[in-house]
């Protein structure tokens, strides 16, 4: 079948396949059954016709004996009804004889056929002579035309017989033949009515399956995708643009977008996810930073109610240095106690610092000098707890608390560009590169710290400010060698309120 | 796997257009099956309309249509009749009964055929029945036996002067070779004649035999003695020969058959009564079994004559008359001899002719 044919074919709609394939076999069938028919036919009228010589030549026979017995009733009787009977059978038999043919042939029936006209054209000659001498009254001669009528009466009578026997013979002969070819014919049919009837399953088989197998293997992918295994889901072939062609195609544009949702899903997931996580972690170091407090400090209620009580009782006494320090140390652990927020504003963490120093000057008689920088307008600006703090109890611990000259902490607070600086700048002993370096990869381990510390380290310091920033800080220490001070510098993002 | 996914496909492919490969081949064989019905059909039907038309249409009649001689004749006159755009037909057998050639000569006249050719006799009634075909105009060729009182057109035949002759040599060659075995005696010999002929043609013949023996000093040693033999009624020749075997107290030494049906049942005759070498026969024309009892030397010989060509000779003689108005009188059919030497070169084809 030409390809072009079969695309067209392919382009069709069931419906109008199905009509296609239906209409086909019913033409076919039809053809079939016609032509079976004309045969059959045309073989049955062929039989009809074979013996139909030998009904004619009996015709002639019958014919002949009438002629011969009106002459004979005429000739005894000479009534009038027995001379129309003659004239009757003379006009039968003249039509009848007048079928035959006349030629010579090669044929000895077709002569003898030839031979029985002429033969008749003589008898009828002489019958009517018969008659006519009868009527005549011409007895002599009535007499021997009638014995020579008689005697060609026979001779036709032989020659029909003859003839019809001969006839029959070969007739017999092209009847055995027709009657062959009708059972030839017979089994020719049901060859091709078994053969028509394979077609039109093998056919019927072909076309359902066309229809099927598309839709098992679309079941098959859709079951493969309801299984999950959408990697092995290829995309499923399409062969046609009938009405499963259209619902194939819109399968696999269904598989190709599935992939892409899934992966935009999974990524939505993982960003939830990291969120989650980075939260869980902050709040972890949180807890972490308040437990090593709240272990270094036995009972700070009792402590800052204690130290309340001892405010009230240096007021009372008009101790105010007492007052304000013991007002301060409060202030420092209630700050510490109500950390129950992981956000505070700069200016709180600064008023934390302040509180730790005159702490700390108290104790140590005022050796420290802490001098603040401060932009008013940054005082909003939202830090981690406990971050600034940290850093100072460090620069007093290891930057100045050995020096032999006045020690100084400086804290700036200033915008650069679109961030906002914090520097914490002691002149005490310094650090080398190398210290930094260890310094910054978190080498120092807690168990350096001086019992003196809150417990919370620079490293906590850094993860949370990472944390709370996504990366978006900057978190500098910088020293200009042994004996000339360290600078801790924080640059974190600023964000309008 | 690829390959046998391959292969699954293109098996599909095919599949798929297999009902349709189908159909046609039903088709063509539909149609291959609707021509060679009709072939065969035809081939049963077209006999009749096959049958070649001719401008003549001659009957021959003979005494006895089934007997090779006539077989022969009736060959030969066909195959000259068609030459001429002509049909010869032997009525007598294709009528169920068996018709005298008077029945056959009026069949003939009535059906008004071109021409007849009759075996006739000088019966009164052959005359009436060929003058009444004259009357007709219908030309009449008489074969082997004439009627020389009607005014038939041309009369074909062998010379009896000549087959007398012929006969009277054998003879005498019979009587030479009985001599050379010392057999001197006076031999009889028996001339088995037709009854029904009446003509001189018989008596011609019997003096021709006579003359050629007494030229060749023979007349003393032989005995003629002529016996006619019914021919006519059915039987009665073969009736007749027995009679002679059986009532005669002596039995001829040679036997001179101036037929085939009297040569066939003299020889039956021979062999029956276990004669074989006591009689000599000669007899006449030829059969498969005249042939074969010469080989084995029952009988002498056999004067045979050329029958096809006698056939020819009557359509010649037909056509020659359809076309001039006039034909030959007379037309000499070649007479040949078969005896063992001839058989023995090769058959019959190649014998003797003699004059």
């Amino acid at each position: 079948m030409p390809k072009k044919l079969t695309d067209a074919f392919a382009a069709l709609s069931i419906r109008t396949k199905l009509i296609c394939v239906f209409v086909l076999m019913i033409l076919v069938m039809l053809l079939v059954n016609v032509f079976m028919y004309l045969n059959i036919n045309k073989i049955t009228v062929q039989l009809d016709e074979i013996y139909a010589d030998n009904v004619r030549l009996n015709a002639i026979a019958d014919a002949l004996d009438g002629l011969q017995s009106s002459m004979t009733s005429y000739l005894n009787t000479k009534t009038t009804d027995a001379m129309e009977e003659y004239y009757k059978n003379e006009q039968n038999y003249a039509d009848l004889i007048a079928g035959l043919q006349t030629k010579a042939t090669g044929d000895e029936l077709l002569l003898m056929e030839r031979n029985i006209h002429y033969m008749s054209e003589t008898y009828l000659t002489l019958t009517a002579d018969t008659i006519e001498a009868k009527r005549g009254r011409n007895v002599e001669k009535y007499k021997t035309y009638y014995d020579d009528a008689s005697q060609l009466y026979e001779y036709l009578q032989m020659y029909i017989l003859s003839l019809n026997n001969r006839r029959f013979r070969t007739n017999t002969g092209d009847y055995e033949v027709l009657s062959d070819s009708l059972q030839y014919l017979e089994m020719v049919s049901i060859f091709i009515f078994i053969a028509l009837t394979l077609c039109t399953l093998l056919m019927v088989v072909m076309f359902t399956r066309n229809i099927t197998k598309p839709l098992r293997k679309l079941s098959d992918a859709a079951y493969r995708v309801a299984n999950g295994e959408l990697d092995q889901a290829d995309m499923v072939e399409v062969h046609s643009m009938d009405e499963i062609g259209v619902v194939t195609v819109a399968f696999n544009r269904m598989l190709q977008s599935i992939p892409a949702y899934i992966n935009r899903l999974r990524e939505s997931l993982e960003k939830e996810r990291q969120m989650k996580e980075k939260e869980l972690l902050m709040e972890t170091h949180l807890k972490d930073a308040q437990l090593k407090y709240l272990q270094a400090q036995i009972n700070p209620h009792f402590l800052f109610n204690s130290l309340n009580a001892g405010a009230q009782l240096a007021m009372m006494e008009s101790a105010d240095r007492t007052y304000d320090y013991i007002q301060n140390m409060a202030a420092f652990f209630r700050y510490n106690i109500k950390k129950d927020h992981d956000e505070v504003t700069l200016e709180e963490e600064i008023r934390l610092v302040d509180n730790y120093i005159y702490i700390l000057n108290v104790r140590f008689s005022g050796e420290i000098h802490f001098e603040k920088k401060v932009d008013e307008s940054l005082l909003g600006v939202h830090i981690p707890s406990m971050l600034l703090q940290p850093i100072v109890e460090n620069s007093v611990n290891y930057g100045i608390r050995n020096i032999d000259w006045e020690g100084r902490i400086v804290l700036s607070v200033y915008r650069e560009e679109e961030k906002v600086c914090i520097s914490i700048k002691d002149n005490g002993v310094g650090m080398t590169e190398e210290r930094i370096a260890q310094v910054m990869q978190n080498c120092i381990s807690h168990q350096e710290d001086t019992g003196d510390s809150n417990g919370v380290g620079l490293n906590n310091v850094m993860e949370r400010l990472h944390l709370f920033f996504d990366g978006a800080e900057e978190f500098v220490m910088m020293s200009e060698g042994p004996g000339r001070g360290t600078e801790v510098v924080i640059r974190i993002p600023y964000l309008k309120m | 796997m690829k390959k046998r996914n391959g292969w699954k496909e293109k098996a599909g492919k095919i599949a798929q257009i297999l009902p349709f490969y189908l159909l046609a081949a039903l088709m063509v064989i539909m149609c291959v099956f609707y021509f060679h019905m009709r072939k065969r059909e035809s081939q049963v039907l077209q006999k009749v309309q096959d049958a070649e038309e001719y401008s003549s249409y001659y009957m021959m009649i003979t005494n006895d249509d089934s007997l090779p001689f006539w077989q022969n004749a009736y060959a030969g006159a066909l195959e000259e009749a068609q030459k001429a755009d002509a049909y010869i037909e032997m009525p007598g057998l294709n009528l169920e009964t068996d018709y005298d050639k008077r029945d056959l000569m009026k069949i003939a006249i009535d059906s008004k055929v071109d021409g007849i050719i009759v075996e006739a006799d000088e019966s009164a009634m052959m005359t009436e029945l060929i003058r009444e075909a004259e009357d007709n105009g219908i030309p009449v060729v008489t074969v082997l036996e004439d009627n020389t009182q009607a005014g038939r057109q041309s009369y074909v035949s062998i010379s009896y002067y000549n087959l007398g002759r012929e006969y009277g040599n054998q003879l005498c060659d019979i009587i030479r070779e009985k001599q050379v075995k010392g057999y001197g005696s006076r031999q009889n010999v028996m001339v088995l004649l037709d009854a029904e002929r009446a003509d001189t043609s018989q008596s011609i013949l019997l003096a021709s035999m006579q003359e050629v023996i007494d030229g060749e000093g023979l007349g003393n040693l032989v005995q003629i003695e002529a016996v006619p033999v019914q021919s006519g009624s059915a039987f009665a020749a073969e009736e007749a020969i027995r009679d002679i075997f059986m009532t005669r107290d002596t039995l001829p030494d040679v036997m001179i058959c101036l037929n085939e049906q009297n040569t066939t049942c003299v020889y039956q005759a021979v062999v029956d009564y276990n004669k074989v070498g006591d009689i000599e026969i000669v007899g006449y024309y030829e059969s498969d079994m005249i042939r074969s009892a010469i080989r084995k030397d029952i009988i002498h010989s056999s004067v045979t004559l050329d029958t096809k060509q006698m056939g020819r000779y009557c359509v010649d003689a037909l056509t020659e008359y359809q076309e001039s108005g006039y034909a030959n009188e007379y037309f000499a059919v070649d007479i040949s001899l078969l005896d063992a030497q001839t058989l023995g070169e090769g058959g019959a084809d190649d014998a003797q002719e003699t004059d």
